[in-house]
């Protein structure tokens, strides 16, 4: 123990005369150590947005959808995605079932709005009542469509803030004012709050403008509906309520027309997509990792070169192989390290700033990674060096100036 | 206590072997004051190196404490070299970036065994010894070379060695230096009864010691 402090303490010694060449040589561990933790804080940020922006959306949901979506657990690729288009008919036999608490056909079509003279590229969402309490979307001000209002084909809309803000300036301002869709005059008579999120898997429903989606059909053609959302009574009857809805669709339509997914099936796929493109990241990454080695195991060869004399005179007095072999070992592993904790420092730093506009998240997953990879690569790169070190013949070494 | 059997040493070179020792016997007995003598080239130091164990013969034995050499481990040797021998080099062979005191524990640090004494007090005791101690947080190049040579033997003494291998001791020192360097060395060998062997190629200081082999060509051509 007494051996092992003193050689520490000779070896930071040594460091801080070379302080420069320490620190360059560190330099490639610092970038790799920092480039890992970032990438892991941006994957841990992302994973756990996109799990509030899911769970925000409302909890025992099932989207009805079009096409095959999901084949062996995992999102497929499009090539399947379109098949049926839902009509009133499907939306009315689902309505009946037993379990459900609340459900919402929705037809989604992008279409310009104007209000004010300002027109602006938007989603109308056109769905019943039942989406607010559904999708836990609360009011800014003013009030929801009603039933009525659909049977009625009220030329009502509701607008998400985002939206309202871009045709008015500020959403408030957009209560009772009139905005036009593809020739038809809706009166806004409600502005929801703002519910974050949108563009990273799950719907932006803060951009979407809400009306009766009978009030649509002059809009909608064809009458039929992209999807429809069902939220059970209670999870326990998810499963079941799961199965029921597809029963009643394959009376009318074949099995591969249509999916019936649960919001953390969808949920879920998204984190797996986001967390192997992470992965990839951080493999990328890992490779600054080995150049940063690269450069440890250079430095350690004239560190070792360089102090011919010294390993003799150690060997002379006693030293075994061994313990040249640990001191070599030691150095190499407190330079990788020393880049390694400037790295995490460096990343702490970065996450401070970048948190107020991106969601990013330190863990002590990504801490310990890589400090212990730090170390590693101290032990892989500066083994090879070290051997040489110990492998000097003593009377060889004492000789050498 | 260290005998040396038939030992040679052959160095390979591209074009013909250098043979630097060729059958050398010898029996250094405790407490001997004994020195090797002969011209420069002559193995003298070659010779050192392999009674302290530094280096290995390409021939014959060297058995030390009843032990052959030959049978022990890396490990072992350098136990040995750590207790049983002391260096002492005409280059002083301080490590410069350590100061005087850093250096004269140096072999404590590899000491395998538990220490019976105060490495600091002991180290503390010989610099008081060979009036060093107010250079205690000097670095050898800050130091004249008597100064450096009575470090490197506080290092040879800090772990009670049996016997100090001196190579040519006095070669970098002026002669008053080198007597007091020398009168220190058989101070060693009289009051502490360890066994010194001085490797040099002056006969003036070779007659200062009651047993003297000489080499020539990598041979011992008397006793």
């Amino acid at each position: 123990m007494r051996a092992f402090t003193y050689l520490l303490k000779q070896c930071i010694e040594d460091f801080r005369r070379n302080l420069l060449r320490t620190f360059l040589t560190s330099l490639g561990i610092l970038i790799g150590v920092s480039s890992i933790i970032l990438l892991i804080a941006v994957g841990l940020g992302l994973k756990e947005f996109i799990n509030n922006q899911f769970e925000s959306l409302g909890s025992n949901i099932l989207i009805v959808l079009p096409g095959s979506i999901f084949q062996e657990g995992g999102l497929q690729a499009g090539q399947n995605i379109g098949g049926v288009q839902f009509d009133e008919e499907d939306y009315r036999r689902l309505k009946k079932m037993e379990g459900i608490e609340y459900i919402a056909p929705a037809f989604i079509k992008t279409v310009t709005i104007t209000g004010e003279g300002v027109s602006e590229t938007g989603d109308l969402y056109a769905t019943t009542e039942e989406i607010f309490p559904m999708r836990n979307l609360t009011l800014l001000t003013g009030g929801y469509f009603t039933a009525g209002d659909i049977t009625k084909r009220s030329k009502k809309a509701i607008l998400g803030p985002k939206i309202a803000e871009k045709l008015f300036g500020k959403s408030e301002y957009a209560l009772h004012k009139s905005v036009k869709i593809e020739n038809l005059n809706f009166k806004v008579i409600g502005i929801l709050e703002s519910k974050g999120g949108g563009g990273l898997g799950g719907p932006d429903f803060d951009s979407f403008v809400y009306v009766p989606y009978k009030t649509a059909w002059s809009i909608n053609k064809a009458k039929d509906f992209y999807a429809i959302t069902v939220k059970a009574t209670d999870i326990k009857f998810l499963p079941q309520l799961k199965q029921n809805i597809k029963d009643v669709l394959l009376k009318k339509y074949e099995e591969n027309d249509f999916s019936v997914a649960e919001q953390e099936e969808i949920q879920s796929a998204v984190s797996v997509i986001f967390s192997v493109i992470n992965l990839v990241l951080i493999a990328i990454a890992g490779i600054s990792l080995i150049v940063g080695g690269i450069g440890i195991m250079n430095i350690m060869y004239v560190s070792v070169f360089e102090r011919f004399h010294e390993i003799g005179i150690r060997r002379a007095v006693g030293a075994t192989k061994k313990n040249i072999l640990s001191q070599f070992l030691l150095e190499s592993v407190i330079l990788s390290l020393t880049g390694g904790i400037l790295g995490l420092l460096l990343s702490f730093l970065i996450t401070l700033i970048v948190s107020r506009y991106f969601p990013v998240k330190i863990n002590i997953i990504a801490i310990s990674v890589s400090l212990i990879s730090s170390a590693a690569i101290g032990i892989i790169f500066g083994v090879i060096p070290a051997k040489t070190a110990s492998n000097l013949s003593p009377v060889e070494a004492i000789r050498y100036e | 206590m260290i005998t040396l059997k038939n030992v040679s040493k052959i160095y390979k070179l591209e074009e013909n072997d250098f043979i630097a020792l060729k059958n050398i016997n010898l029996n250094i007995k405790e407490g001997e004051f004994l020195a090797i003598l002969g011209p420069s080239g002559c193995g003298k130091s070659t010779l050192m190196h392999i009674i302290g164990l530094l280096d290995v013969p390409t021939g014959g034995k060297v058995i030390v404490n009843n032990k052959d050499t030959a049978d022990m481990s890396d490990d072992d040797i350098s136990n040995l070299r750590n207790k049983f021998v002391g260096f002492i080099f005409q280059q002083f062979n301080l490590i410069n970036k350590m100061n005087v005191l850093e250096n004269i524990v140096l072999p404590t640090l590899y000491t395998r065994t538990k220490l019976d004494f105060n490495p600091l007090k002991r180290a503390e005791d010989l610099m008081n010894r060979f009036g060093i101690i107010e250079k205690k947080k000097s670095f050898p190049n800050k130091l004249s070379g008597g100064q450096q040579q009575r470090v490197a033997i506080a290092r040879a003494l800090i772990n009670m060695p049996k016997i100090i291998l001196a190579d040519e001791p006095t070669g970098n020192l002026d002669s008053k230096t080198g007597n007091v360097i020398l009168k220190l060395l058989k101070d060693l060998n009289g009051n502490d009864n360890i066994t010194v062997v001085v490797v040099t190629h002056d006969v003036g200081i070779a007659e200062l010691f009651p047993r003297k082999i000489n080499m020539l060509d990598g041979r011992i051509i008397d006793k």
